[in-house]
């Protein structure tokens, strides 16, 4: 029984160990500096002879990549800012928007609300190609292309939040709303009182889902905003990467690193929207 | 055991940050001054060598094919000298004449331009101050002033807070110079600049410097802390293991964290610690060797010391700046240690995270400041030891109680696994949602139907504008033609039936899909079983299956590059077991990069939602099952798997809605026209976009919605059936 548990460790540690392996190479990496990293990566980017190396530690760790990174390179600035422009009132407006309607669908009974349901679980799951010519076609017509509105709008509307919040609000217990009713709280009142907060762990599921979802987005800013300087983060890195090899991986971690933070302080709230999501009505 | 807090006592954490940040300064000096000291110098008390006589001595050299010689660089330094800018401003102003290579003499750092190369005399460097001084501004570049009676145009801007300038001497001039600098390729030492110098033709007597030697020293002296730091943490850990040397079975117990623990400390705190070759004798008995370092560097040094110039004194004030700050870290540094007790592995973490934040803080502050692996290792690795002893002696302790048990009474010890319910309350909430809906539902009268149509009318108004209507209009383009807006039928469809693209797309993607979903759909399954096994361990892997997620693919895209090039790291490793090189991403193989890199982003998405449906599973079967004698391959295919099949039609879904977004891999690595095995759909909607080829992509993104939908519906007319 011993031999077995222990054999079960392993194998789980060997997984860890390889799914954790890129997110290490890629931290120590950012510290190995521009000199020792276009030594390193030589046989890649420029077709040398033998074949490249990713030390497990670099030889010569230096802060310079991130000195320089954030005190000489305003350019990262620009897309950091960028990438923040975006995604923050793009998860903000979802909530807001989203927020009120999944309350309708958790705590109401109206007419059409399965067949409503279903088309917005039928719009969740539609890939981004099925309506990238459509919302093209709005944001040409009102003139939005190339802005930050072509990223936020389309993405306010997604129903995804919708879906995740109306399960977490569905869970709050009948009791508590229909003793804030009976206290003579309209119904408003009892979504601000009661719903909100007791429900917040759905929105925050949501705010999380979204954000690495839109941090990570590339196909909408691809397709959107033809303008380099409104690319995000996601669109500029990698168009950095071959000739100023230190700060691009120093720049990588950068990005990573609120993604990594949020991660490790919202891990609970991702496995319950991820449980949410999946779980069958 | 009550954790002990006065590791984190305000005394400490004052204590250790300066320790670091003196570290850091000293070791900053250090590295900024063994930068310049890269020659050897030479110094004659009288006379020296002309730009003419190392010309022709160079002559000589290249005529006899003599090989190691060295770059030398002749200079003298001229005080207080008036420059003239014009005939409005002049500046008294220290000149260095030099004939040869300007950052051997000065090792100040470049601001502008460069230093004027051997023999352009017409040219000078000038300090930020004295160009401040002479031309109201630090962008003199190009500018013109006079020293005596000579005209020279500024090449080049160093910092220092000094004014100071420096020329190039002329070739041909007979004006010897007292100072030189010899730069041999490897360094290079006294000893070799003393035969070097007695071949050639300079007059004798000159006095030698090690410059690399004292480098070495400062270098040496700034890495002191770190051998103080490792040193300690061997000290430690034989301490401990004398005091187990009774009990040679826990000795063997603790070999597997002793070793590679005493190796790090050993490795890091040695690393940049080689011996120059001018300490290591030929051979050890050598005693005229060991005679003669004392005392050829005494007199060489006292020599040197009665002729200063500037530049020796700002050195000297220097080392003995390091001195002092090292002196005081390691004081620092030794209080701060022996007062550490760490106790708590979450303590463990914030000290280590604190270090090396404050590393990089000092790194910002010292621009320029290489932190060598033991500066911003050793530390955290000291804490680790600590806390790893701590950890020991508790269970040593409990294993030697053990140990003393079993002889008394022959009895074998048992271990009790402690299976946590790691389950939170909320999670157990979770498991049946669907009960809460329905009876929230029920208590709302259709009265106030008018409030949920309020509720909904931001989300409706938005997914309306944004998409619905936007769709319809799609569907209406798609039987149009967008040049001549005349109805065309299904023209549109059939010519993206036709496309070559089309049919290869779609092919792609479908076999992606039906490639990596089950792929994804075991394995993730395979480590959700293993993970509600084990229950104890689970909440550290669990976080390191979902860490993928949070991973933005852009900071992906170099690794993955580097990873899988005809020349990367895979093809590498492959050659080691002999295996032939494969171009992944250029070749067929693209496919199965592609499928690995979506394994590794969506496996610990799809295994929280096994573990959900996991946790749906009534344990009273279980439990009724082995009673009735039932093995682990029976209650797995009899209870486990049905268990699990309300959950397999979700999985999917949000499974194939997530192999859509691998594009985003495929179009960072490979670009907007990858390898025809993963030239997916959304490559085509993609390049169709660029083309504005509206007709293709209304008629594509219908195709694709109905297909999606289709799959949607078939998968939730299952749903139903399960749940009826």
């Amino acid at each position: 029984m011993k031999a077995k548990k222990w054999l079960m460790l392993c194998v789980l540690a060997f997984v860890a160990f390889f799914l954790l392996t890129p997110l290490w190479l890629l931290i120590s990496g950012s510290l190995m500096g521009g000199a020792e990293a276009a030594q390193n990566f030589a046989p890649v980017l420029e077709n040398a002879e033998g074949s490249a190396i990713w030390p497990i530690l670099p030889k010569y760790p230096t802060g310079q990549p991130l000195v320089q990174l954030l005190l000489d390179s305003p350019e990262f600035f620009a897309m950091f800012w960028n990438s923040c422009a975006q995604v923050f009132p793009l998860v903000a407006g979802q909530i807001l928007i989203g927020a009120p309607a999944a309350w309708a669908f958790a705590r109401y009974d109206f007419k059409f609300k399965k067949a409503l349901f279903l088309l917005y679980i039928i719009l969740m799951l539609m890939p981004f190609q099925v309506t990238m010519v459509s919302s093209y076609l709005v944001l040409d017509s009102m003139k939005l292309m190339d802005t930050v509105w072509a990223i936020i709008l389309p993405g306010a509307a997604s129903t995804f939040p919708v879906f995740i919040m109306t399960r977490f609000f569905a869970a709050i217990p009948a009791s508590l709303t229909e003793a804030a009713a009976l206290d003579g709280a309209g119904p408003f009142r009892v979504f601000l009182r009661v719903g909100l907060p007791m429900g917040a762990p759905g929105i925050l599921s949501a705010v999380i889902l979204g954000f690495f979802e839109y941090w990570n987005a590339l196909e909408v800013p691809l397709t959107f905003l033809k303008d380099p300087k409104n690319w995000p983060l996601s669109l500029y890195l990698p168009s950095i990467s071959a000739d100023n090899l230190g700060i691009s991986l120093m720049a990588s971690v950068v990005m990573l690193a609120p993604a990594l933070l949020i991660f490790l302080f919202g891990q609970k709230y991702l496995e319950q929207g991820i449980c949410a999501a999946g779980l069958k009505d | 055991m009550k954790i002990q807090h006065s590791a984190f006592s305000i005394i400490n954490c004052a204590l250790a940050a300066l320790a670091l940040t003196l570290w850091c300064a000293s070791a900053f000096g250090a590295q900024r001054q063994s930068e310049a000291l890269q020659s050897v110098a030479a110094r004659w008390s009288s006379g020296g060598v002309s730009p003419a006589q190392l010309e022709s001595q160079m002559g000589v050299f290249r005529e006899d094919g003599t090989a190691g010689v060295p770059e030398m660089t002749l200079w003298e330094e001229v005080v207080s000298q008036k420059l003239q800018h014009g005939d409005e401003a002049s500046l008294s102003c220290d000149v260095t004449r030099i004939y040869g290579h300007g950052e051997d003499v000065l090792s100040f750092t470049m601001l502008q331009g460069g230093w004027p190369a051997r023999g352009s005399t017409g040219f000078c460097a000038l300090s930020d101050t004295a160009a401040f001084g002479l031309f109201g501004s630090v962008n003199a570049m190009g500018h013109t002033l006079t020293w005596n009676d000579r005209n020279y145009i500024v090449q080049g801007i160093f910092k220092s807070d000094n004014a100071l300038m420096l020329v190039q001497a002329a070739p041909e001039s007979e004006a010897k110079m007292p100072n030189m600098q010899l730069r041999f390729a490897n360094g290079g030492s006294r000893q070799q600049a003393e035969e070097f110098l007695a071949r050639t033709s300079f007059s004798s007597g000159a006095i030698l410097l090690d410059m690399p030697l004292i480098a070495w020293g400062l270098e040496a002296l700034a890495a002191l802390p770190a051998l103080l730091l490792g040193a300690w943490i061997l000290v430690r850990l034989i301490a401990r293991g004398w005091q187990k040397r009774k009990y040679p079975r826990l000795l063997l117990a603790d070999l597997p964290l002793l070793l590679p623990l005493s190796i790090a400390a050993i490795c890091l705190s040695l690393r940049n610690l080689s011996l120059p070759a001018a300490l290591i004798p030929g051979a050890w008995s050598d005693f005229s060797f060991w005679e003669a370092l004392p005392k050829g560097w005494g007199a060489h040094l006292t020599a040197w010391l009665r002729h200063p110039t500037g530049g020796d004194i700002a050195l000297l004030f220097a080392a003995l700046g390091v001195f002092a700050l090292i002196s005081f870290a390691m004081l620092c540094g030794v209080l701060a240690l022996s007062r550490v007790k760490i106790h708590n592995p979450m303590h463990v973490l914030i000290a280590c995270a604190g270090c090396i934040a404050w590393m990089f803080m000092m790194a910002l502050f010292y621009r320029g400041l290489r932190l060598g692996p033991a500066m911003w290792l050793l530390p955290g690795l000291w804490v680790v030891t600590d806390f790893a002893l701590h950890a020991w002696g508790k269970e040593g302790r409990k294993l030697k109680l053990l140990l003393s048990q079993r002889r008394a009474n022959g009895s074998p010890y048992e271990s009790c696994a402690n299976g946590a319910d790691g389950q939170t309350a909320q999670n157990r909430h979770w498991r049946n949602p669907r009960r809460a809906l329905h009876r929230n539902a029920e208590t709302h009268t259709p009265k106030q139907s008018l409030t949920p149509w309020l509720f909904l009318a931001p989300s409706l108004l938005f997914v309306t504008v944004m998409v619905l209507v936007p769709f319809g209009d799609a569907v209406r383009r798609s039987f149009f033609s967008a040049m001549s807006k005349q109805f065309v039928g299904f023209k549109n469809y059939i010519a993206v039936f036709q496309n070559e693209a089309f049919k290869l797309a779609a092919k792609n993607t479908a076999k992606f899909a039906l490639v990596c979903i089950p792929l994804l759909l075991l394995f993730s399954l395979l480590l959700a079983l293993l993970l509600n096994a084990s229950k104890d361990s689970r909440g550290i892997f669990k976080t390191s299956f979902l860490v993928p997620i949070a991973i933005p693919v852009a900071s992906m895209v170099l690794l993955w590059r580097v990873v899988f090039h005809e020349n990367g790291l895979l093809n590498a490793a492959l050659g080691w077991v002999n295996l032939p090189s494969v171009d992944w991403l250029n070749s067929a193989s693209a496919f199965g990069v592609l499928v690995f890199t979506y394994l590794w982003k969506n496996v610990g998405y799809d295994m929280v939602l096994w573990l959900s449906g996991l946790g749906g599973i009534n344990p009273a079967l279980y439990e009724s099952a082995q009673m009735d004698g039932a093995n682990a391959w029976k209650r797995f295919w009899r209870i486990t798997l049905p268990g699990l099949t309300p959950t397999l039609f979700t999985i999917t879904v949000l499974s194939l809605l997530n192999s859509f977004k691998v594009f985003r891999e495929a179009y960072l690595i490979a670009g907007s026209y990858p390898n025809d095995s993963i030239y997916m759909l959304q490559h085509l909607f993609n390049n169709w976009f660029v083309s504005l080829d509206v007709d293709k992509m209304c008629a594509g993104a219908v195709l694709m919605a109905l297909v999606v939908c289709g799959l949607i519906l078939l998968l939730q007319k299952a749903w139903g059936k399960e749940r009826a």
